[in-house]
């Protein structure tokens, strides 16, 4: 009975033994490696909080320089006022000292107002101080809700890196296992601190676009002239080059904005024409042609354009490659004329016989200079012909000019022509 | 600023010791009325002269922008060439003359003074006579406004001979009564020049059969 008792009570401490024995060591390496992994990421959100302060406050920047300016510019404000008031005081006491005794009254009055006025500018600094502070706290709070903001935002479940899980010792956490990943929050916070930052670089852009395609209206008419004016000596080339390249991207623009203005004409003028009555009367005279009758390069056939040519005396070929007939046969093309359409004939020269030529001697006192001037109101004045080319002589210490005009030209406007060039040696 | 063009724009005349404004692109009006008479003043940014004025008080100036009264030979910037059978479209920018143009009372005008444009300049020779020579580009979109007394001629170009035609220049003959004012702009009825084996002819093309008579 004593050995049965002994065995059991052997095999129940036994047994009980068993039972409480530590946990296996791999249960407790998980447990770890969990702990170390959660507190991994509570660093790592610890760590992004910081930044998304700081592209919050990159973001925030330029309305803070605005800010900044604003408040500059009120206490500068401030400044003056202040002097101007200084100013008005000092000019008060001189008054009130010059003052006789009869006028003492009027000048306490003066005083007084005077001083009613130094406190209401007292009480407007007031208000002014506080306007800036509560543009500080409302910035400082939006930039603080802005924060917070990113902070919510869901965010999609992270999967463990081996890095991190070399790091924590753990294994990596699967998105099956059901824990709760932590949110990337920094990925997205970025992807609105770079929208934001987009949105304001575009906002820039199209400002810097618009500003350069109002100055680029107003330069491509000066250009124009600045150019004719100084190419006097014909420089064609420059010429070209400056006129027919104008600035790209407004000019894009420009042409973009006309074609869709002349859409919408378009399409308001077919609506109305849809509106009235079918049998309306096609227009008779120019003055009734739509804007979209002068659209000649796209969308005409061959067979709708009327011919009706009328050979034209050039006085000299088109240049083709072969010039076998360079004289024009006027009364052949006429033979070919379209009874619906009359041609408006080039006007024949209004006279062929040679151009009077004027010569004018001058004595110049600085003989490049004065060829420079010279030379610069021949070629620049519309009203002298170039061709024949005018032309400059040196003889015997004068300079001769010889020079034809455009025909039809007023007396009084060639005399003072005339007087012009011998003004610009003079 | 308003850059649409308009074909005639009436200069009042002043009262005593008061002056008169009037802008066109460039160019810039000022009539003055003096002790003896009007002065007049003209500049384009580049260059100024004065005009001396005897009026009557019974009539009106007017600025109008005319055509050259000479023929005009249309001298692109960039180079053409049109194979055989080819064609080309496209926009010419020219200028117009500004023109200071009286008309009394009874109905008589007579042009005061007229302002040459600086991109139109004379020539002449022996088979022509006088020509205005005229610079310009080639545009393939409509050209924008500018405010300068310019005319928009659509043009189109056909060769229809057996040689490619790289011409000179082009003959584009403009007249006042063409002149028609559309959308703030300056415009004429599109021309047609055709290189045929007789040379280069000109039609003025109006829709739908449409006679432009000038």
């Amino acid at each position: 009975m004593n050995g049965r008792g002994v065995m059991l009570a052997m095999v129940v401490a036994l047994l009980w033994l068993t039972a409480c024995s530590p946990a296996p060591q791999s249960e407790l390496g998980d447990v770890a490696g969990e702990l170390r992994a959660l507190r991994l990421q509570l660093r790592t959100a610890s760590t992004a909080g910081p930044d998304v302060a700081t592209g919050v406050a990159n973001a925030m920047a330029p309305l803070r320089e605005a800010l900044q300016g604003l408040v500059a510019t009120q206490r500068e404000q401030e400044r003056r006022q202040l002097q101007l008031t200084q100013e008005v005081q000092r000019w008060g006491h001189l008054v009130a000292e010059s003052l006789t005794p009869a006028q003492g009254e009027e000048a306490r009055l003066v005083a007084a107002r005077l001083q009613e006025l130094e406190q209401k500018l007292r009480e407007q600094d007031e208000r002014h101080q506080k306007v800036e502070e509560l543009l500080g706290t409302a910035l400082d709070r939006a930039s603080e809700q802005l924060d917070r903001f990113l902070r919510r935002l869901p965010a999609p479940p992270a999967v463990g890196t081996p890095s991190d899980a070399a790091e924590s010792g753990a294994a990596p956490i699967a998105p099956a296992q059901g824990s709760e990943a932590p949110p990337p929050r920094q990925s997205r916070v970025w992807l609105w601190v770079g929208l934001l930052v987009l949105s304001l670089a575009s906002s820039a852009v199209l400002f810097g676009l618009a500003w350069r395609v109002r100055g680029a209206a107003a330069r491509s008419a000066r250009a124009g002239r600045d150019v004719a004016a100084e190419a006097p000596l014909g420089n064609l080339v420059g010429h070209a080059v400056t006129n027919a390249a104008p600035e790209p991207g407004a000019d894009r623009l420009w042409a973009a904005a006309a074609l869709l203005g002349e859409a919408v004409e378009t399409l308001r003028a077919r609506q109305l024409a849809a509106n009235e009555v079918p049998t309306a009367a096609r227009p008779r005279t120019l003055d009734d042609l739509s804007i979209e009758d002068l659209f000649v390069v796209e969308g005409l056939d061959e067979a709708d354009e009327p011919d009706a040519p009328e050979a034209i005396d050039l006085g000299e070929a088109p240049a083709p490659a072969a010039q076998d007939e360079p004289s024009m046969q006027r009364t052949g093309a006429a033979a070919r004329l379209d009874p619906a359409l009359v041609t408006p004939s080039i006007q024949a020269p209004p006279q062929r016989a040679a151009p009077e030529e004027i010569t004018v001697r001058v004595r110049p006192k600085d003989g490049k200079a004065t060829q420079h001037d010279l030379l610069r109101i021949l070629h620049g004045d519309p009203r002298i012909l170039q061709r024949p080319a005018p032309r400059l002589e040196a003889q015997g210490g004068h300079l001769v000019v010889r020079f034809a005009l455009l025909p039809g030209l007023p007396a009084g406007e060639r005399s003072v022509l005339e007087q012009r060039l011998r003004d610009s040696v003079a | 600023m308003d850059s649409s063009l308009s074909l005639r724009l009436a200069l009042p005349l002043p009262v005593r010791g008061q002056s008169a404004r009037l802008q066109l692109g460039a160019n810039e009006l000022v009539l003055e009325s003096v002790r003896s008479g009007h002065t007049l003043l003209w500049s384009n940014g580049r260059e100024a002269r004065r005009y001396h004025l005897g009026l009557r008080a019974d009539g009106q100036l007017t600025l109008r922008l005319r055509a050259p009264k000479l023929p005009m030979r249309v001298v692109l910037r960039d180079v053409l060439a049109i194979v055989p059978g080819g064609r080309v479209g496209g926009y010419l920018h020219l200028p117009l003359v500004p023109t200071l143009q009286w008309t009394g009372a009874d109905g008589v005008c007579c042009d005061v003074v007229e302002l040459l444009p600086p991109d139109l300049h004379g020539e002449w020779d022996d088979a022509t006579g006088p020509w205005l020579h005229c610079p310009t580009a080639l545009q393939v979109r409509f050209p924008m406004r500018t405010g300068d007394a310019k005319v928009v001629v659509p043009v189109r170009l056909h060769n229809d001979t057996a040689d490619l035609v790289s011409p000179a220049h082009l003959p584009v003959p403009i007249h006042d009564a063409e002149l028609r004012e559309k959308r703030g702009c300056v415009l004429v009825a599109p021309r047609r020049l055709r290189w045929t084996k007789d040379g280069c002819v000109v039609a003025t093309r109006a829709r739908c059969g449409q006679v432009v008579r000038t």
